[in-house]
C-alpha cells in the first residue's frame, strides 16, 4: 500500500491520512464514533446496514462511510442533525421485526444491536403492527438460529464465505423476505462456529453454551487455544469454577486470530468439567488388580519407592499437548531425578527433522495473509490447521496470492488451488526429490505427475516477488522434510523472501519439540525402559508396549487405554487449570492462563513431575511457581532466552521463539534413502480421486472432544432431524440413531406457543 | 502537684491532677445514652469533666470504598444505611450529587414529592432525637409520644416506598414510583393530627422545669466557636448563625415554599432543643404546602438513558426493552467530573463528593457527614460540666453513629 | 430562688406531665399483640420475595440474569438452562428456565431493585417478614422456599387496604 499521505477535513478537523484509507476507519481512529453493523474489517463490503452514514461535500446524499475510500481535500461531517435522522430512523427499521427477546435471548448483554440501539436508539416506535413470528430453529447441533432477530448484515455469509470457503450459510429470497439459511434446511459444514461469532445480534447462537448463563456473570480468562498448532488466541468465560463457553470476541480478546476460531477450539470445551475426570490418584497395587483411589501423599511416596528400584531404567514420556512448562520439568525429571535419557514426545511425528534443517525463516500468519506463492505439500490445513488455512484462502481470495498444492488427495482447499498437482497415492516423497531437482524418469513415473507440472511450479516460483512460502505436513517421511526444510532456503532472492511454516498436529508439537532437545524415538523409549512416567496418553496403537513393564505412572485427565496399563493414575490438569505456555507453528510462544482452579484434587503436570522428584531427592527449584519454570526454559532453551511471561502478556503482540536457520547441507544422504523409498512404491498405483468429507478430522470423536456430546452427533454425520426446533441431542441417540419420536411433537407446541405469545404482545400494543 | 507548675500552660493543669482527684471512665461503646456505639473517654475530676474524648469507628462499614464498587443506582442502597434516622435526606443528597454530574432536569411531580418526604424524614429524624434525649434525661413518655408519631410517618414512607427504614425512594432521575393511591389523603391525615402532638410535646418537655433546669446554660458553645468547629444545622442554629441550606442554597425547589428559619442565641442544649422543636413546626409548614402542590405528572426525568423505561413501555416496545437491560446490566456512565452537592438533612449539612471517570461506577464517593464533624464539638461543650450533663449534650448534637463511623 | 419554690414547681410538672400520660389510659390502645394480633403491612412492604408462575402454573422467570445483575449484595444466585419439552411439559413458561434460584438472606438487604429489574414481572416482595432461623445456612432460600405456590404465607401479617388510614392502628379517639 502506498504510504502517500492525503489531507482530509473530517468534522473541521483536518488529518492526514494514507491515500487509500476506507473513510469510517479513518474517522474511527480520529475518534470521531460511527456507528455499524455490516462492516468487518477484511471482509468484503456490504453497506446493508445504513449505519455509517456521513454527509461528504459534493455528494449528493448521505454517503456510507464503510463504501468511501478517501480522497485529496474530502470535507466529510459525520455528525448532524440530518445524520442522526437517518440513523435512528434505521435503528428504528432494524427493531421493527425484533422479537421482545431480551431476556430469554442468549446474546443479551454483548449484542451489538443493544448497544447501538442504546447509542443511537430512544425511538419513537411506530410501528405497533404484530410482528412477523417466526420460531427459533437450529442448523445443526451446534448453530441455534432465530431468523426474527436478524438484520441482514450478512457478516456471516461473507465469513462463510471469504474466511471458510464453505459457502454454508446465505441469504435466502429477496427484499422483505430476506431470510440467512442454509442448503437444505441444515448446515453440513465444518461447523466453525464464526458466523455465530460474527454475528452482531442472537440470530445464530452457540448450541453448547445455550441458555447458560450471562456475560457479566463471567469472568474472562484470555488464553491459547488446546488443540490445533495455530495457536489461537481465545477466551474461556468461567463462572464458579465452571468453564461456559470459549470465544474469540474482539472485546474479551484480540490475538492473532481475530474472532476466528474453529469447531474444537469453540465447541470442545466440555471435557474441562466433565464427570469423567479423574479425580483422585489411583493406585493399581497389584498387576491385573482395581485402581484405587488414594491421597496424593500416598501416591507420590508409592511412585517415589517404585522408581527408586527401577534405578535409571525409567523412561519419560511426555505429550505435545501440555504446556512448555510441563514438557521442560519431564525432561529435567529424566535427566535430572532418574539420571536417564529416555524421554521421549508422544506426538503424531516429529517435527525434528524439520527444525533441524529450518535453511529459512519461520512465517508468521499474517505473512500467509500476505504472501504472493504459497506452496501447500501434504497434510490437510483445512482439516488440521484450520486457522492457517483460512489465512491461505484470504490470500488468494482477497490477496490474489497464488496458491499451489501438492497433494496425493484432492482435499477441499485444493479447489482455492491455482495449480494442483495431483500425484500418486503415498508419493509425496518423490515430489521431495522432484522438488530438490533429483528428479528422473522413475521418480516422474512413481510421482504421477509430468515433470512439465513441476516445471511451471517452479516458474511461478521464480517469477514470485514478495513471500513464497512453504508448507508441509506430517504425511511426509522425516527424509523429505529434511530435504524440503533444507532446499526451501535457496528459494530467496533479493526480491523474493522463502519462508517455511510446519503443519504438526498438536498445540505444542513445536515446543515440546524445543523442550526436549535429545530427545528419543517414542518406540525405542517404550520398548527400552522399563518403568514409564508417561504425561498424557499415548496413541493407541502404542500402548500394547506397555504390557510388560515394571511399572507405569500416568498423569492424564481421564481414563484412557494407557491408563489401564498404569500402575498409578495421577489426576492431571486441563489447559484451563494451568499457567503456561505453548509454542504454536508460527513458533510464537503465547501464554495460557488458569481460568478455573483444578478441579477435583488435579495438579498441573510440572507439578506433579516436581513432586515426586522431590521424593526422589531432586529439586527442580520451582517453589511451584510456573514463572520459575519459564524462567528456566529460558535460561536453558536457546531459542527461548530472554522471555517472561511478563514479555508474553499482550496477545496482540506475540512473541517469536528465536530459532537460529541453517546453511544449505549435503543432502546425499536423504536423497539416498528416499530414492529407496520412492523405489518401494507399487509400480501402478491408482490415483485418489474422492475429496475427504467435510470435518473427517475435526469432527473425530477423541478423549477430549468426546465429552461435548454434540461432537458425537457430528461425527455420526450429522444427522439432520426431523424437527429442527427442538436440539438435534433431544431427538438422537450419540451414535446418530433417533430417539423417541414424540420430541417432535415438541416442535408444533413450540411454534404455537412463540406465535402466541407474541400476539398477545402486539394485541396489547395499542394506538395512543 | 509537680513542682513547674506554673510552666504548664492552664488546659493541662487539670491534667496534671494526682491521681487520688482524677478519673477516667469509658462511657459506651454499649451506653443507652450515647445513641449507638459511641464510646467517650471521660477524665472526670469528682463529677466535673475535665476532658472527653470520642472514640468512634465500632460501626465502621467501609461504605465509602464499597460505593467504588457498585453502579451508580446501587449505591443508593448504601446511602439508606448511612444516617438510619434520616435515610431519604441521604438518598437525596447522593443522587442530587448524581444528578448534577448529569445535569438532569427533574420534573416538577418528584421534586415536590422528594421534598415532602425529606419534610417527613425530618419530622421522624427529630422524633428520634426528641424521645431518645428526653428518656436519656428521664423523661419516659415524651419517647413513646414521639414514637408514635414517627411510626405514623414510617408508615407513610413504607406505604410509598415499601420500606421502613431503608426506603431507597428516590432515584437518579426521579423517584422509584409514583404514590399510592389514597397517599395525599393519609398524608393530610397525619398533618392534621400533629400539631396536637407538638402540644403534647411542649406539654411534656418545654413547659417543664426539671427539663428547663437540666437543659439551660448547659453545654454552651459561642457563636464563633460554633463556625470554628464547622457546626451545621440546628446545632449551628442555636449558636445564633442564621444559615439553612434550604433557604441559602436552595435545591429541588425549596426557595418556592414558604418556611422561616429558627434561630437561638444561647447556643446551650435548651437552644438546640428549641431550634429543634421549632423546625418541626417549619417541616409541618413545608408539608402542606408541598401536599397542596402535588399535581399529576411525570415522575421521571426525560432521560432514557439514566432512568428505566415505563414498566408498560418495557413490555411493548423493543427500544425501551433494550434501555431497561442495559441500564439494569451495565448501568449508565457519569460523564467524567467531580461534583459537591449539599442539602440540609435533618442533622446539618449532609454533602455528597462525587467524582466520576466515565464508567458505571464511581470512582469516588466521599460523604460530608454533619453527625460526624458535630460530634467534633463535644469536648469542647462538655468539658467543665458535670458528668450527668454530658448525656444531655450528647442528645442534644443529635448524632447517628451510623454516619459518624460510615 | 429558694428550694421550696423550686420543689414546688418540679411538681407541678410532674403532675402536668402525668396528666397527659394518664390521660391515655382511657384512650384506646396503639399498640398490636403481635403475635396474638396480625400486624398490618402496606401494601408495597418488601418482604420475602415471590416467584410467580402464570395461569398454568408455569415459572414466569426465565432466568435472564437481571435480577442478580441488578442486586447491590450479590445475593442472588441462578442457573439457566434449556428445557425444550413441549409448553405442558415444561417446568417454566419459556425455553428458558432457571434450574437454580437461590436467594441468600444473609446478604439480602431487601431494596426491591431485583424487582424492578425484572422484565417478565416473575420476583416480586412478598410479605412474610418472620424469616429469622436457628442455622445460617437456613436463610440461604432456593427456588422451592420462594416459589409462590410453594411458600407458606405467615398469619401474622395482614395487608393495608390503600384507602386505610396512615396507620392502621390510628383510631380516632
Amino acid at each position: 500500500m502506498s504510504t502517500e499521505l492525503i489531507k482530509v477535513t473530517i468534522n473541521e478537523q483536518e488529518f492526514e491520512v494514507e491515500k487509500g484509507a476506507k473513510l469510517i476507519e479513518v474517522c474511527r481512529e480520529k475518534g470521531f464514533g460511527i456507528p455499524s453493523f455490516c462492516y468487518y474489517g477484511d471482509l468484503a463490503l456490504q453497506a446493508s446496514c445504513r449505519m455509517c452514514l456521513v454527509r461528504i461535500e459534493k455528494m449528493p446524499k448521505l454517503q456510507t462511510s464503510c463504501t468511501i475510500t478517501c480522497t485529496d481535500g474530502m470535507i466529510v461531517t459525520t455528525q448532524s442533525e440530518e445524520i442522526e435522522k437517518a440513523q435512528r430512523a434505521m435503528s428504528e427499521f432494524l427493531l421493527a421485526n425484533h422479537p421482545l427477546d431480551c431476556p430469554v435471548c442468549d446474546r443479551g448483554g454483548e449484542c451489538e444491536l443493544q448497544e447501538m440501539v442504546m447509542d443511537w436508539g430512544d425511538l419513537e416506535e411506530r410501528f405497533v403492527e404484530r410482528k412477523n413470528a417466526q420460531p427459533e430453529k437450529f442448523l445443526s447441533p451446534i448453530v441455534a438460529n432465530d431468523p426474527q432477530r436478524c438484520i441482514l448484515c450478512k457478516r456471516c455469509t461473507r465469513v462463510c464465505d471469504e474466511w471458510m470457503g464453505e459457502e454454508a450459510i446465505e441469504a435466502g429470497n429477496r427484499g422483505v423476505n430476506t431470510v440467512i439459511g442454509t442448503y437444505g434446511g441444515w448446515l453440513g459444514c465444518s461447523q466453525c462456529g464464526n458466523c455465530i461469532e460474527v454475528c452482531p445480534t442472537g440470530t445464530l447462537l452457540d448450541g453448547v453454551y445455550r441458555h447458560e448463563t450471562r456475560p457479566w456473570e463471567m469472568d474472562q480468562t484470555r488464553t491459547t487455544d488446546v488443540y490445533s498448532s495455530d495457536g489461537m488466541q481465545l477466551s474461556i468465560g468461567s463462572r464458579g469454577g465452571e468453564v461456559h463457553r470459549i470465544v474469540a470476541r474482539d472485546r474479551y480478546v484480540n490475538g492473532l486470530n481475530g474472532e476466528f476460531l474453529d469447531v474444537k477450539a469453540r465447541f470442545a470445551h466440555g471435557f474441562i468439567n466433565s464427570k469423567d475426570r479423574i479425580k483422585t490418584p489411583l493406585i493399581r497395587y497389584k498387576k491385573g488388580g482395581k485402581l484405587i483411589p488414594s491421597t496424593w501423599d500416598e501416591a507420590i511416596h508409592f511412585v517415589g519407592s517404585k522408581l527408586k528400584e527401577s534405578g535409571n531404567n525409567v523412561g519419560v514420556v511426555a505429550s505435545s499437548r501440555l504446556t512448555n512448562e510441563s514438557i521442560f520439568t519431564l525432561k529435567r525429571f529424566a535427566t535430572e531425578a532418574v539420571n536417564s535419557n529416555n524421554y521421549a514426545v508422544s506426538d503424531a511425528y516429529d517435527l525434528a527433522p524439520f527444525f533441524d534443517n529450518l535453511s529459512a525463516p519461520l512465517c508468521t500468519h499474517k505473512e500467509i495473509r500476505h504472501a504472493k506463492t504459497i506452496l501447500l505439500i501434504g497434510g490437510e490445513p483445512e482439516e488440521e490447521q484450520t486457522f492457517t488455512a483460512k489465512q491461505i484462502r484470504q490470500a488468494v481470495r482477497n490477496g490474489g496470492a497464488k496458491f499451489i498444492v501438492v497433494h496425493d488427495t484432492p482435499i477441499r482447499l485444493a479447489a482455492q488451488a491455482s495449480q494442483f498437482i495431483h500425484v500418486n497415492k503415498g508419493s509425496l516423497d518423490a515430489f521431495a526429490l522432484a522438488f530438490a531437482d533429483q528428479s528422473d524418469a522413475t521418480i516422474t513415473k512413481k510421482l504421477g505427475a509430468a515433470q512439465t507440472e513441476i516445471d511451471d511450479l517452479l516458474k511461478t516460483i521464480g517469477e514470485t516477488e514478495g513471500d513464497f512460502i512453504i508448507m508441509f505436513g506430517g504425511d511426509l517421511s522425516a527424509e523429505a522434510q529434511a530435504v524440503l526444510a533444507n532446499v526451501a532456503g535457496s528459494f530467496a532472492s533479493d526480491t523474493r523472501r522463502a519462508l517455511l511454516h510446519p503443519l504438526p498436529l498438536y498445540n505444542n508439537s513445536v515446543g515440546a519439540n524445543d523442550m526436549m532437545a535429545g530427545k528419543k524415538p517414542l518406540e525405542e523409549v517404550l520398548r527400552t525402559s522399563k518403568a514409564l512416567l508417561i504425561a498424557g496418553s499415548l496413541p493407541e496403537d502404542k500402548t500394547d508396549l506397555l504390557a510388560n513393564k515394571d511399572f507405569v505412572v500416568v498423569q492424564e485427565l481421564f481414563e484412557t487405554a494407557t491408563t489401564e496399563y498404569a500402575d498409578v493414575v495421577l489426576p492431571a490438569a486441563s489447559f484451563a487449570e494451568v499457567d503456561g505456555t505453548f509454542t504454536n507453528n508460527a513458533g510464537f510462544v503465547q501464554r495460557v492462563r488458569k481460568a478455573i482452579e483444578p478441579i477435583h484434587q488435579s495438579k498441573p503436570d510440572w507439578v506433579i513431575a516436581s513432586m515426586i522428584a522431590r521424593e526422589l531427592g531432586a529439586d527442580f527449584g520451582y517453589n511451584f511457581s510456573s514463572t520459575m519454570v519459564f524462567k528456566a526454559i529460558a535460561d536453558s532453551v536457546p531459542a527461548y532466552e530472554g522471555l517472561r511471561y511478563p514479555l508474553l502478556k499482550d496477545e496482540s503482540k506475540p512473541v517469536q521463539a528465536k530459532y537460529s536457520p541453517v546453511a544449505k547441507r549435503d543432502l546425499s544422504n536423504e536423497f539416498a534413502a528416499l530414492r529407496r523409498k520412492v523405489e518401494a512404491l507399487p509400480e501402478t498405483s491408482e490415483k485418489i480421486t474422492e475429496t475427504p468429507r467435510v470435518g473427517h478430522k475435526l469432527h473425530r470423536v477423541t478423549t477430549m472432544t468426546g465429552k461435548t456430546d454434540q461432537f458425537h452427533l457430528l461425527a455420526a454425520g450429522n444427522p439432520k432431524p426431523e424437527n429442527l426446533l427442538v436440539s438435534p441431542l433431544v431427538q438422537f441417540n450419540l451414535d446418530g440413531t433417533p430417539r423417541l419420536v414424540e420430541m417432535a411433537e415438541a416442535a408444533s407446541v413450540n411454534v404455537k406457543d412463540r406465535i402466541d405469545d407474541k400476539e398477545t404482545v402486539a394485541s396489547k400494543v395499542v394506538l395512543k | 502537684m509537680s513542682v513547674a507548675v506554673e510552666n504548664i500552660p492552664g488546659q493541662f493543669d487539670d491534667l496534671d491532677q494526682s491521681l487520688e482527684s482524677q478519673m477516667t471512665l469509658s462511657m459506651g461503646p454499649q451506653h443507652p445514652s450515647t445513641h449507638g456505639v459511641l464510646r467517650l473517654e471521660l477524665k472526670l475530676d469528682g463529677e466535673l469533666v475535665v476532658k472527653a474524648i470520642p472514640d468512634i469507628g465500632y460501626l465502621h462499614t467501609g461504605m465509602e470504598k464499597l460505593f467504588e464498587y457498585k453502579k451508580y443506582q446501587q449505591g443508593i442502597v448504601i446511602t439508606d444505611r448511612m444516617d438510619y434516622l434520616n435515610p431519604l435526606g441521604n438518598n437525596l443528597a447522593y443522587v442530587m450529587a448524581a444528578e448534577k454530574l448529569l445535569d438532569l432536569e427533574i420534573p416538577e411531580r418528584a421534586q415536590t414529592i422528594r421534598v415532602l418526604f425529606c419534610e417527613l424524614q425530618r419530622i421522624a429524624s427529630h422524633m428520634v432525637w426528641l424521645g431518645t434525649s428526653a428518656l436519656d434525661l428521664g423523661a419516659m413518655s415524651v419517647f413513646f409520644f414521639c414514637f408514635r408519631q414517627r411510626e405514623k410517618i414510617l408508615n407513610l414512607i413504607e406505604a410509598a416506598s415499601g420500606g421502613r427504614m431503608t426506603p431507597s425512594y428516590f432515584r437518579i432521575g426521579g423517584l422509584m414510583m409514583d404514590l399510592p393511591a389514597g397517599f395525599e389523603r393519609r398524608c393530610q391525615q397525619f398533618i392534621e393530627g400533629f400539631p396536637e402532638a407538638l402540644d403534647t410535646f411542649e406539654t411534656l418537655a418545654t413547659g417543664n422545669t426539671i427539663w428547663q433546669s437540666r437543659t439551660q446554660g448547659v453545654g454552651v458553645i459561642s457563636r464563633e466557636e460554633a463556625i470554628d468547629w464547622g457546626l451545621t444545622g440546628p446545632c449551628l442554629r442555636a449558636s445564633n448563625v442564621d444559615l439553612d441550606l434550604r433557604r441559602d442554597n436552595p435545591y429541588s425547589g425549596y426557595e418556592t415554599y414558604d418556611f422561616d428559619v429558627p434561630v437561638e442565641t444561647d447556643g446551650d442544649v435548651w437552644a438546640r432543643y428549641r431550634v429543634r422543636m421549632r423546625e418541626l413546626y417549619e417541616s409541618h409548614k413545608i408539608i402542606r404546602q408541598a401536599l397542596a402542590r402535588l399535581k399529576p405528572g411525570p415522575i421521571k426525568a426525560d432521560a432514557p438513558k439514566v432512568v428505566l423505561p415505563d414498566r408498560d413501555d418495557m413490555r411493548k416496545h423493543m427500544d425501551s426493552l433494550i434501555h431497561h437491560f442495559l441500564i439494569v446490566a451495565e448501568g449508565f456512565s457519569i460523564p467524567e467530573g467531580e461534583v459537591y452537592h449539599a442539602i440540609e438533612g435533618s442533622k446539618g449539612e449532609l454533602g455528597v463528593y462525587m467524582k466520576s471517570d466515565g464508567t458505571p461506577k464511581p470512582s469516588r464517593v466521599h460523604v460530608r457527614g454533619p453527625s460526624f464533624i458535630n460530634l467534633q464539638a463535644l469536648p469542647v461543650m462538655s468539658e467543665g460540666e458535670m458528668i450527668a450533663d454530658v448525656v444531655a449534650i450528647i442528645g442534644s448534637l443529635d448524632i447517628v453513629l451510623g454516619e459518624i463511623d460510615r | 430562688m429558694s428550694i421550696i419554690t423550686d420543689v414546688i414547681q418540679s411538681t407541678v410538672a410532674v403532675i402536668k406531665g402525668m396528666r397527659r400520660t394518664l390521660a391515655e389510659i382511657p384512650r384506646e390502645k396503639w399498640t398490636v399483640q403481635y403475635p396474638d394480633d396480625p400486624i398490618t403491612v402496606q401494601p408495597r412492604y418488601r418482604g420475602m420475595h415471590l416467584l410467580h408462575v402464570d395461569e398454568n402454573g408455569k415459572e414466569k422467570c426465565v432466568a435472564c440474569y437481571l435480577c442478580a445483575a441488578a442486586c447491590p449484595s450479590d445475593c442472588i444466585y441462578i442457573e439457566a438452562e434449556d428445557d425444550p419439552r413441549p409448553y405442558e411439559q415444561r417446568v417454566g413458561r419459556d425455553e428458558r428456565f432457571a434450574k437454580v434460584y437461590n436467594i441468600d438472606y444473609n446478604r439480602c438487604i431487601f431494596c426491591g431493585f431485583c424487582v424492578e429489574a425484572c422484565p417478565k414481572d416473575a420476583i416480586t416482595h412478598g410479605y412474610n417478614f418472620e424469616i429469622s432461623v436457628y442455622n445460617r445456612s437456613d436463610l440461604l432460600k432456593t427456588k422451592n422456599d420462594l416459589l409462590i405456590t410453594k411458600q407458606k404465607q405467615s398469619k401474622n401479617y395482614r395487608v393495608a387496604l390503600s384507602s386505610e388510614d396512615v396507620d392502621s392502628e390510628y383510631k380516632e379517639v
